[in-house]
């Protein structure tokens, strides 16, 4: 609950009307100008990666399944190991601005605006799995923004993977960043076996991340691996 | 931070108000929800809530405060006074009434006096408000109610921080001296603008521009006056928060034509507004919307915080409230807070039909209606369904046209005079054109809903469901989420109706008609509504100059109303014992205002002069009569009832003519006699030598002509009821009579002593109650 807006320091007014008698306050972070700018991600979806379809043109649709996924689910090194991808909002510019504020120059805090939208995502009998940081990265940052997500919702992480590479995603091709060899490792010791686990980042591009860290973990034995993401570029 | 939150402080403020005056721990109750509430649902923080709770607890020490250092510091013993005179008098026909304020001790009073001679009314009439004068007389207690649910003089007055009425002997006008200072040059002002009015403008206009400019309604007609009521436009005759805006409008732009800056305007309208509240009267409309207007140019001015509308209009409530708790039993007070606070809350709403003007203005017509419905039910006991088409046409005719082209008029016939009077005859033409068009639609039968004064419980549902039906109004998407909303006011409508018409229990009910008859005999589940005479009120015939314009009649003020806030709308059978003034004198109110399916009469050799007009109206009404004789009976719900006398005999005094009324009531067996007197009693006895009663009303209001020992002996019963006004010219009820009743060890009930008595019953068990009983029991 804040009274200025967390993005643009404006003083937040809530409209009171009926609704105020008869509907829990939820907490809010953004001014409604700013609110405004997220666009939930709705109608129809990609059955995997939630890709809003209706933006697509039709012969990158195939069966309600966007031909990216078509193409994942077709190799057969990648096939079968993400069950369900689930993001918030669409990747647009203020989103944009948003997240790089959050996690390129740390301003933590904006973790709570995607608090109450998470907070109901999170199913309990699901371990939350941040995406890791290298070392570096996180000494760099202060923070691991995925980690940070599951905490400001109000859950804790279950810290299961480790990095291999420590290079960024952010300045590769598609290209490279499928070919790569494993970035992830299961951490020793820990035991995945018939576990539903839910994997956070905050942003889907291409996927592969993501589908890195579920091949370990469903390798490992875990018995499903979803993910849930801010952004859906 | 409090900032949207001022609603819920205003109602913290209210329930400590409540608490206070009411001294009932419901209010408590409902505190301490407000507070869960603004914990769990509205997340208050901890400091909020502090907050919360110590408005709650201020306003509540605040109002006993008031409460223990408002005390009359009079004895009723003291006979001079120097009177302020703080409002324009009323005088109507011989009748003259005002405020005024004691200058020693700064109370005020009500005064009151008769006018003797056409000479006094017109020197009264110059009385200007802002004099003092020496006043004689003698102070009197403000009359409680008589009645369940009537209006109570005295609470009103309380409310007004009014202890006495000032029952004037003379008043020395000739050594009254002024007050010289603002508030007294400002209401000399308004009195003298109201004088001009009447003096220049023509019959139907000066009325409606001494009301939409000046805040005076005294002068509308009452029949009008009544229409504008039915047709649930009577706020139009009222200066409201749409006037002031577009005055403060008009003046602002008419400022910045003439080349006055902006900032200059704004601080002329700042020093304007409160000068507008006391050149307007005060109503509380008009203090209501003058200090929004003042809050919010001081706040541009000053701040440059913003605040929402709802926030402004709480902290002017809480303000106010402050000021005088009391204020919240004035009914346009409660109207105008209410009805605002649903328009603004309602912003939402109104949102989706901004663009288009009529659904625009039906939305708000039908959202002022329903905000208002519990208030109008609890003091009016019906409201109008045709109110909000009405409203339709007639509040843009008013707010657009007729109030600006008022007050147009009146500043140019200060300037020139009687040139305008053409324009001044054509406006009072059309003016009179649409007073007949008011009086014409208020005529229709099924205009106004009667559902009578709701319970605790139903306004509590009100209260309650109301506000839910707008929110699913706010949700809804789609033409079907708004018709299943509009369900909700509908089912509390029906649900209100149902708790009158399925009610279990019944009464048997002596309406304090003062010196008269009127009982009320009401079967449980509306299986029979039977009233027994309808008091009546001697109109004195007087000179021209001394008739009031409405002057009281205790059919139209006393039994119609009590009848309406049961909720009754017909009576199944309306019983007139006999011919005199003090038992069927209301009969003409009754049968105007309600539904009734049979008139009956005794048959009588004479019909007096009353009884004539009755039995006109009931033929122009198409009423059935049935001319009762000894023998009638009739069964309704399984009760019984029979009518022993008159018998078919000729040549009797009219009142042993009475129709008398037998009937079986939870158990017991009841006698109504109207005025029957010994010889009537003796034939009585004669044809029913076996009758035995438990409750008797008492013949002739107990006269020592009725009730004789015979009659006592025969019958044996327990119960004795006598309707008698306080102190009446004929000494009823007589020593003799309450004698006989003594001795016999008959508990007997009297209106003069106890104001209404009710038999309440449920099944076979009843008990007797008595309305200064229950005033008691519950202060408030």
């Amino acid at each position: 609950m804040s009274e200025y807006c967390l993005f643009c320091h404006e003083e937040i007014t809530s409209n009171t009307n009926w609704s105020s008698f008869f509907k829990v306050k939820t907490a809010t972070y953004l001014c409604p100008t700013c609110e405004a700018q997220l666009i939930k991600i709705e109608g129809d979806t990609c059955n995997i990666c939630n890709r809003p379809l209706e933006k697509l043109e039709p012969q990158f649709v195939i069966n309600s399944r966007c031909l990216d996924c078509v193409r994942w689910e077709e190799d057969e090194e990648w096939k079968g190991y993400l069950l369900k991808n689930e993001s918030l909002y669409e990747y647009n510019t203020f989103l944009k601005e948003i997240i790089s504020q959050y996690k390129f120059r740390g301003d933590y805090i904006l973790a709570k605006i995607f608090s109450t939208n998470i907070q109901q995502k999170l199913i309990s009998d699901t371990l939350f799995v941040p995406i890791p940081l290298s070392a570096e990265r996180q000494f760099e940052r202060g923070f691991n923004q995925s980690e940070a997500l599951i905490v400001e919702a109000g859950h804790s992480p279950t810290h299961l993977l480790e990095r291999t590479h420590s290079e960024k995603q952010s300045k590769k091709s598609r290209y490279d960043r499928i070919h790569i060899p494993q970035v992830f490792r299961l951490k020793e010791g820990r035991d995945v076996a018939d576990k539903a686990i839910l994997l956070i980042d905050d942003i889907y591009t291409t996927g592969s991340t993501l589908r890195h860290a579920a091949k370990i973990l469903m390798h490992a034995g875990a018995k499903s691996v979803s993910s849930l993401t801010i952004a859906r570029s | 931070m409090l900032k949207g939150n001022w609603i819920f402080i205003c109602l913290a403020a209210l329930l400590g108000v409540l608490f206070a005056l009411e001294g009932k721990w419901i209010f408590l109750g409902l505190a301490i929800l407000l507070f869960l509430f603004l914990r769990l649902v509205r997340k208050f923080s901890a400091k909020m809530m502090l907050i919360t709770v110590f408005i709650f607890i201020l306003f509540l020490g605040r109002t006993e405060l008031t409460e223990r250092l408002e005390q009359t510091l009079f004895t009723g013993e003291e006979k001079a006074f120097f009177i302020l005179f703080e409002e324009p008098p009323k005088i109507d026909g011989n009748y003259f009434t005002t405020y005024g304020k004691d200058e020693g001790t700064k109370e005020t009073f009500v005064l009151q006096y008769r006018l003797s001679t056409i000479e006094e009314k017109e020197a009264f009439e110059q009385i200007s408000v802002g004099t003092v004068c020496k006043v004689k007389g003698n102070l009197a207690q403000p009359e409680p109610s008589r009645n369940p649910n009537a209006f109570d003089y005295k609470e009103y007055l309380r409310h007004e921080h009014i202890s006495w009425i000032l029952e004037v002997e003379n008043i020395n006008l000739n050594q009254c001296e002024e007050k010289r200072n603002l508030l007294a040059y400002l209401q000399k002002i308004r009195q003298n603008g109201i004088q001009y009015i009447y003096a220049h403008f023509p019959q139907n206009t000066a009325p409606f521009a001494a009301a939409l400019i000046f805040g005076d309604r005294n002068l509308i007609e009452p029949d009008l006056m009544t229409a504008y009521q039915r047709l649930g436009i009577v706020h139009l005759i009222a200066l409201s928060g749409l006037n002031v805006a577009m005055l403060i409008g008009i003046l602002f732009y008419t400022g910045l034509r003439l080349h006055i800056t902006r900032e200059k305007m704004v601080y002329a309208l700042m020093a304007f507004l409160p000068i507008y509240i006391i050149l307007t009267g005060g109503a509380p409309s008009v203090i209501r919307a003058c200090l929004m207007m003042l809050f919010a140019l001081v706040l541009t001015k000053f701040s440059r915080k913003k605040l929402m509308p709802v926030d402004i209009l709480s902290i002017v409530f809480v303000g106010y409230v402050f000021i005088d708790p009391h204020i919240i039993y004035n009914v346009g007070f409660q109207l105008s807070f209410v009805v605002t606070y649903a328009l603004i809350l309602s912003a939402s709403i109104l949102e989706k039909y901004v663009l288009k003007p009529v659904p625009f203005l039906i939305a708000t017509s039908i959202i002022s209606q329903i905000a208002s419905m519990p208030i109008l039910l609890y003091h009016f006991f019906e409201f109008s369904i045709v109110s909000f088409l009405v409203n339709l046409v007639y509040v843009p005719l008013f707010s657009v046209v007729i109030t600006p082209v008022l007050m147009i008029m009146y500043f140019l016939h200060l300037l020139i005079g009687d040139l305008l009077n053409p324009l001044l005859h054509f406006f009072d033409f059309n003016l009179r054109l649409i007073h007949q068009l008011t009086l014409y639609l208020s005529k229709f039968p099924l205009n106004t809903l009667v559902l009578g004064r709701p319970s605790n419980f139903v306004l509590i549902l009100y209260c309650v469901g109301i506000p839910y039906f707008f929110f699913r109004w706010e949700k809804a998407r789609t033409i079907k989420q708004i018709v299943v909303a509009v369900i909700i006011p509908i089912s509390l409508l029906t649900l209100h109706l149902l708790t009158i018409k399925l009610d279990v229990s019944g009464e048997v009910m002596i309406i304090d008609v003062g010196q008269g008859d009127s009982i009320l005999i009401q079967l449980p589940m509306n299986k029979g509504t039977y009233l027994i005479d309808t008091g009546g009120t001697l109109q004195f015939s007087t000179e021209e100059w001394m008739e009031r314009a409405d002057p009281f009649e205790v059919g139209k003020d006393v039994v119609v109303p009590y009848l309406k806030s049961k909720g009754i709308t017909k009576l199944d059978k309306l019983i007139l014992t006999h011919g005199d003034m003090d038992h069927v004198g209301g009969a003409k109110a009754v049968l105007q205002s309600l539904k009734v399916e049979e008139v009956v009469l005794p048959k009588v050799e004479e019909p007096s002069e009353l009884e004539i007009e009755i039995l006109e109206l009931c033929d122009e009404k198409k009423i059935p009569i049935h001319f009762a004789i000894r023998g009638d009976t009739w069964t309704a719900g399984g009760y019984r009832f029979a009518v022993l006398s008159p018998s078919n005999t000729v040549h009797v005094e009219k009142n042993d003519q009475s129709i008398v009324l037998y009937a079986e009531i939870a158990k017991l067996k009841w006698l109504f006699t109207g005025d029957l007197e010994e010889e009537g009693e003796r034939k009585l006895l004669a044809n029913y030598p076996k009758l035995k009663v438990d409750v008797l009303k008492v013949g002739h209001h107990g006269s020592k002509t009725s009730t004789t020992e015979s009659l006592l002996d025969q019958l044996e019963p327990k119960v004795a009821l006598i309707s008698a006004r306080e102190n009446n010219r004929f000494g009823h009820p007589h020593g003799d009579v309450l004698a006989r009743l003594e001795e016999r060890n008959i508990r007997v009930y009297r209106t003069d002593e106890n104001g209404a008595i009710t038999f309440q019953f449920r099944g076979e068990q009843g008990t007797f109650l008595t309305h200064f009983h229950m005033i008691k029991r519950n202060p408030n």
